[in-house]
């Protein structure tokens, strides 16, 4: 569970650019801590609903890896058109891979726009790691 | 020691870091910068980045930086570096996610007088023919099988399906299309991103303003630009889009594995590198074109429905004449004069600009007699500025300049305690009207979240990278 005195996740300030840390009880609820910072920066969500399910799979050689890998799916979804996520549902992850059940709708631009384009999400910065059995992570995008 | 306190000033716009300041570094780091500039530059992350920049195996004659420095990924932005061509590496980092962004500047035969009465119109309908793609596709129609055409040719491609005139292409850096761009190596992902984003803007410092030339510094070289006083201008800056982000994206992560086969390590993930010459550096530039010509299609695109929106709220032509168009996202194989030989290498510009001097083959003829057209954007509401490259470019800096401004506030800084209509009242009273698809668009690109662009100026001007030749004052802003 998420202690209620922090939050799962806050918005960083950085020069150019913007980044979030994410907390989480497990590794799982890390990552979905972190795509739903993500989301909050990027998409706006208002008329989006949760009427259909799009499975994702991801890899990476180590956790940031994983991580950055994870957001940059979402972010290619959503610039595509093809799923704005309500709820992101980590089900397995491991050190190098991830599995992942969004709940929403194919996305529609129009009623679905960018918050902020992102291009990316980037190494610099990056953090992943674990103190006293909590789960925290910190990432920057590029905008 | 702090990397700031080894900084060793070698006169009024040029700072040395010596190899020896850091463990690692290969070269000196130069900064050109005023005293004001410097004391920004080290209150950032950029010196260090800077450092790790002069770590790159192969890098020739020092890891540079433009006085609009600020930190990055990987590089600073206003990074330059040099790698050899058969011995150096080529790194994503050393281009940035946005690749070929850059800026283009159109002319027209109207002046500010002609534009004044009717700017709210021309603004709204800009607004309306070239969107920013935060909420919707471009207008441009590329097919499938178009794309892969469009990826070898660029700017040309565009003109020759109609998106504008012939003249438009030519006046452009590379002629807007590098050559050796392969759409093979591009993953179908960038492709399915890129393929509606011709035409469209993009936002966070992405802008369209519609500025007059408020003035000339250098008459003869304005001339040979087609610039007078009090003439209105548009200035274009986009990127690449979802298409070289993707391009980037997935080359980072192919050289994150390719990085240990070749035996190379280096300070920062974002700075992954293979060598020039390898294959994973061959795919990755050939790809880079490939997205380096999307950029210039885009923003071919932006014109020819820039041009609809004056014709329509003017009703006649409006000599919309396109003076250049510069990438400042780029790497790009060039022959300089390194320790008195000509030697090939790779230049990395991240957000810098090529800034050639006068009789470079590569410059227009047009323009060969007073050297090669450079746009450098101020923030929003300020000023922009119009620059020809120097012969001191081509002997310190790989004939290159600044690229901008150069941010020193954070956006979410921008945000705080100001709120847009206040910030849109005080453009109108400059004289400014402006247009945002979202209101952080407007809120987060402040003219206070930038340094000076006149101080940036003058250290390049005064360095003898660029000379100025014209200033520029907003009278539209068009944003994501």
């Amino acid at each position: 569970m998420t202690n209620a005195a922090q939050p799962s996740f806050e918005i960083l300030e950085h020069t150019a650019d913007v980044g979030f840390r994410a907390r989480g009880a497990s590794v799982a609820e890390l990552f979905e801590h972190a795509a739903e910072a993500f989301l909050s920066i990027a998409a706006e969500r208002r008329h989006a609903e949760a009427r259909a399910t799009f499975d994702v799979t991801v890899d990476g050689d180590d956790l940031p890896a994983l991580l950055v890998n994870f957001l940059e799916e979402l972010l290619y979804l959503f610039d595509t058109g093809r799923f704005v996520p309500v709820r992101v549902q980590v089900e397995e992850v491991t050190g190098s891979s991830l599995r992942a059940r969004l709940s929403g709708e194919p996305r529609d631009p129009a009623r679905h726009p960018w918050r902020l384009i992102v291009k990316a999400a980037t190494y610099h910065g990056l953090e992943v790691g674990e103190h006293e059995g909590r789960w925290h992570a910190r990432v920057f995008l590029d905008v | 020691m702090t990397l700031a306190s080894r900084l060793q000033r070698i006169d009024a716009y040029r700072w040395r870091l010596p190899r020896d300041a850091a463990a690692g570094m290969r070269t000196d780091v130069i900064v050109f910068a005023s005293k004001a500039i410097i004391d920004h530059i080290a209150k950032d992350q950029s010196l260090e980045q800077a450092v790790n920049v002069s770590t790159l195996p192969g890098i020739v004659g020092p890891s540079l930086a433009m006085p609009d420095m600020h930190q990055g990924y990987g590089f600073p932005i206003g990074g330059v570096a040099a790698t050899d061509r058969d011995e150096g590496v080529v790194s994503p980092g050393g281009v940035g996610f946005d690749i070929n962004c850059g800026v283009r500047l159109v002319r027209s035969s109207l002046t500010r007088v002609d534009v004044q009465p009717r700017l709210r119109d021309l603004v709204n309908q800009v607004f309306r023919d070239v969107p920013c793609g935060t909420g919707g596709a471009g207008f441009v129609k590329v097919g499938p099988n178009d794309l892969d055409h469009l990826l070898r040719d660029g700017a040309r491609w565009m003109v020759r399906h109609g998106y504008g005139e012939a003249r438009d292409a030519e006046f452009a850096e590379a002629g807007g299309a590098l050559a050796e761009a392969d759409p093979g190596v591009v993953s179908d992902r960038a492709k399915e991103r890129g393929r509606t984003q011709v035409g469209t803007l993009g936002s966070g410092n992405h802008f369209l303003e519609i500025q007059f030339v408020e003035r000339i510094e250098d008459v003869v070289a304005a001339r040979q630009f087609g610039l007078f006083e009090g003439q209105v201008v548009v200035l274009i800056h986009s990127g690449s889009r979802g298409f070289g982000h993707q391009v980037c994206t997935d080359y980072l992560r192919e050289m994150g594995g390719a990085m240990a086969r070749h035996g190379i390590s280096v300070p920062d993930r974002q700075l992954a590198c293979v060598p020039v010459r390898s294959r994973e550096g061959q795919r990755y530039l050939e790809a880079m074109r490939a997205a380096a010509n999307f950029a210039w299609a885009n923003r071919q695109g932006i014109t020819h429905f820039l041009r609809q929106s004056f014709a329509k709220v003017f009703g006649r032509d409006t000599g919309l004449d396109v003076i250049y168009d510069v990438c400042h996202n780029i790497a790009k194989e060039e022959t300089h004069t390194v320790g008195g030989r000509a030697r090939r290498v790779l230049v990395h510009r991240k957000g810098a600009t090529r800034a050639f001097p006068a009789g470079h083959p590569e410059i227009p003829a047009a323009y060969r007699d007073v050297g090669q057209p450079v746009f450098i954007p101020g923030s929003m509401g300020t000023a922009s500025w119009v620059l020809a490259g120097e012969p001191g470019a081509m002997a310190e800096t790989f004939g290159t300049t600044c690229h901008g401004a150069g941010r020193m506030m954070s956006r979410t800084a921008a945000k705080r305690g100001r709120d847009v209509k206040s910030v849109l009242r005080d453009l109108e009273a400059a004289g400014i009207v402006a247009r945002s698809e979202t209101r952080d668009g407007i809120l987060e690109e402040i003219p206070d979240a930038y340094k000076d662009v006149d101080e940036v100026i003058g250290v390049v001007h005064g360095a003898g990278l660029a000379r100025k030749v014209a200033r520029l004052r907003p009278m539209g802003v068009i944003k994501g």
